[in-house]
């Protein structure tokens, strides 16, 4: 028989689960990538809010209808002229008083077309459904019961690779409308490169991206000193510690499921 | 929004001078930088008048003089030119990386600059993003107006087939003296705009926002 037991109910549980989340912020991520012909560089950052809390024994707690909020930094860059045909203005000729006919001299301005970076912002949620695993251990002096998500959750990130690839499109059609002799070309431009992109390239580039704020994600729902004190001293007493000697977490179904810590301690 | 400055040529300009008189004729290449060193020997390139063959006014020729770097340095080629009295030569610079040159020459029939027009002289610029551009005098003023440069709607065939077709048009502005004809003009993107100087009092043909005026 253990020397502690505590359970906690699926509504204080989510409380728990809450607080431990929010406790421990999300590291921001940056990298870069292919996106279709075009190279992406990025940063993000994100965190997690927690709907609701269902315990399942013997040890999971799956966390349901959480929201993954992300802020992405996208920076596009690609050469114009894999996508833009060449272009030399025309010899333009006019007839000066003074001299007569002259023209400007033939392939005088020839384009070429630059490298443009494209910046683009984008903010919104993601929901999922994921499972954690009770894992209680011991490290560096401190007992531990962290959650560790089990598998990787699916993200619905079409939604929101449409909305990036619209933005995008704006962003390419700023970034193009100071490009000189663009003008004609701008509208083709501005399709070539989001029809290069596409949305199964931005929906792969943004799993990349998101999927790491997930996947592998782990947190501490409970922390607690193996050796603390319980009693402060008082002279002549001294003060009273206890040693906790082994912390088991699990979930057990009653008449309803609950969370159950058990402790073995020495004095 | 591109540029246009008269003083600082680039490879959306083109600078054209008449030369009337016979005789020879030093200039260089330089920068707004060195518009007051006098054009010393070394470094200068040549062009020789002769003596017209009897055209009428207004039917001389055209001689392109191409602007590149060497070694650091603004070239001409040719480096040396034979034309008849009434001829116009044309400097232009193709390369995009050429940046900010300006021509400045001295003869007998005077000095000519291409930022200091004063008599039988051109400027050209293309017009390569929409806009409106006010164009001033920044030596003296005394002159200005505006070109309006129109986007088209590149969805539309036939809005590309006619900008096509207007790339091969020039636009004119006249110059006499404080006269400018026309003093707003409106073209499409991509379109050249020809200012031609026939007499004025050294002027230049620059965008207001780079002449400290309003846009």
């Amino acid at each position: 028989m253990p020397d502690i037991i505590a359970a906690a109910d699926e509504t204080a549980g989510t409380s728990l689960v809450q607080t431990a989340i929010a406790a421990f912020p999300i590291p921001p991520q940056a990298g870069s990538g292919s996106l279709g012909p075009f190279n992406a560089a990025w940063s993000a950052t994100a965190s997690v809010s927690v709907g609701t809390v269902d315990f399942r024994p013997p040890n999971i707690i799956r966390l349901a209808n959480c929201t993954l909020n992300y802020s992405l930094s996208l920076t596009i860059s690609f050469d114009l002229s894999n996508i833009l045909p060449d272009f030399c203005l025309p010899q333009v000729c006019v007839r000066i008083p003074f001299i007569g006919r002259v023209c400007v001299p033939p392939v005088r301005i020839c384009v070429n077309w630059p490298t443009i970076t494209i910046p683009v912002s984008h903010s919104g949620p993601v929901n999922f459904t994921a499972d954690f695993a009770l894992n209680p251990n011991l490290s560096g002096g401190f007992w531990n019961i962290d959650l560790i998500i089990v598998g990787t959750p699916f993200l619905q990130l079409g939604p929101a690779a449409t909305a990036i690839l619209a933005a995008i499109g704006v962003a390419a059609a700023l970034a193009l409308s100071i490009i000189p002799f663009i003008g004609p070309f701008l509208a083709g431009a501005v399709l070539a490169i989001t029809a290069a992109i596409g949305i199964a390239a931005l929906t792969g580039l943004l799993g990349q991206i998101i999927t790491p704020f997930i996947s592998g994600m782990t947190f501490t729902l409970y922390k607690q000193p193996q050796l603390f004190e319980v009693l402060p001293a008082a002279p002549p007493d001294a003060a009273v510690l206890i040693t906790l000697d082994s912390l088991a977490a699990s979930v057990r179904s009653t008449d309803e499921n609950e969370l159950v810590i058990e402790v073995d301690f020495t004095p | 929004m591109d540029m246009l400055d008269s003083r600082s040529l680039r490879y959306s300009d083109c600078f054209m001078q008449k030369f009337a008189m016979p005789g020879t004729v030093r200039y260089r290449l330089t920068t707004p930088a060195g518009a007051c060193l006098p054009i010393e020997e070394e470094g200068a390139y040549t062009i020789e008048v002769a003596t017209g063959a009897g055209r009428p006014e207004g039917e001389g020729r055209q001689h392109n003089v191409l602007v590149g770097r060497k070694d650091g340095r603004l070239v001409a080629d040719p480096p040396q030119l034979r034309i008849e009295a009434g001829d116009a030569v044309l400097w232009h610079a193709p390369d995009a990386a050429i940046i900010g040159w300006s021509v400045q020459g001295e003869g007998d029939g005077g000095a000519f600059s291409s930022a200091a027009l004063r008599r039988e002289a051109v400027y050209t610029h293309a017009f390569g993003t929409p806009g409106e551009y006010k164009w001033v005098d920044a030596n003296e003023g005394r002159v200005s107006g505006t070109v309006i440069v129109r986007m088209l709607d590149s969805r539309d065939a036939e809005q590309c087939r006619k900008w096509l077709a207007a790339l091969e048009e020039g636009a004119m502005v006249e110059i006499d003296g404080d006269t400018v004809k026309p003093e707003a003009l409106e073209i499409v993107a991509g379109q050249t705009v020809f200012w031609a100087v026939h007499k004025a009092g050294g002027i230049t043909i620059t965008d207001a926002r780079l002449a400290g005026g309003e846009n």
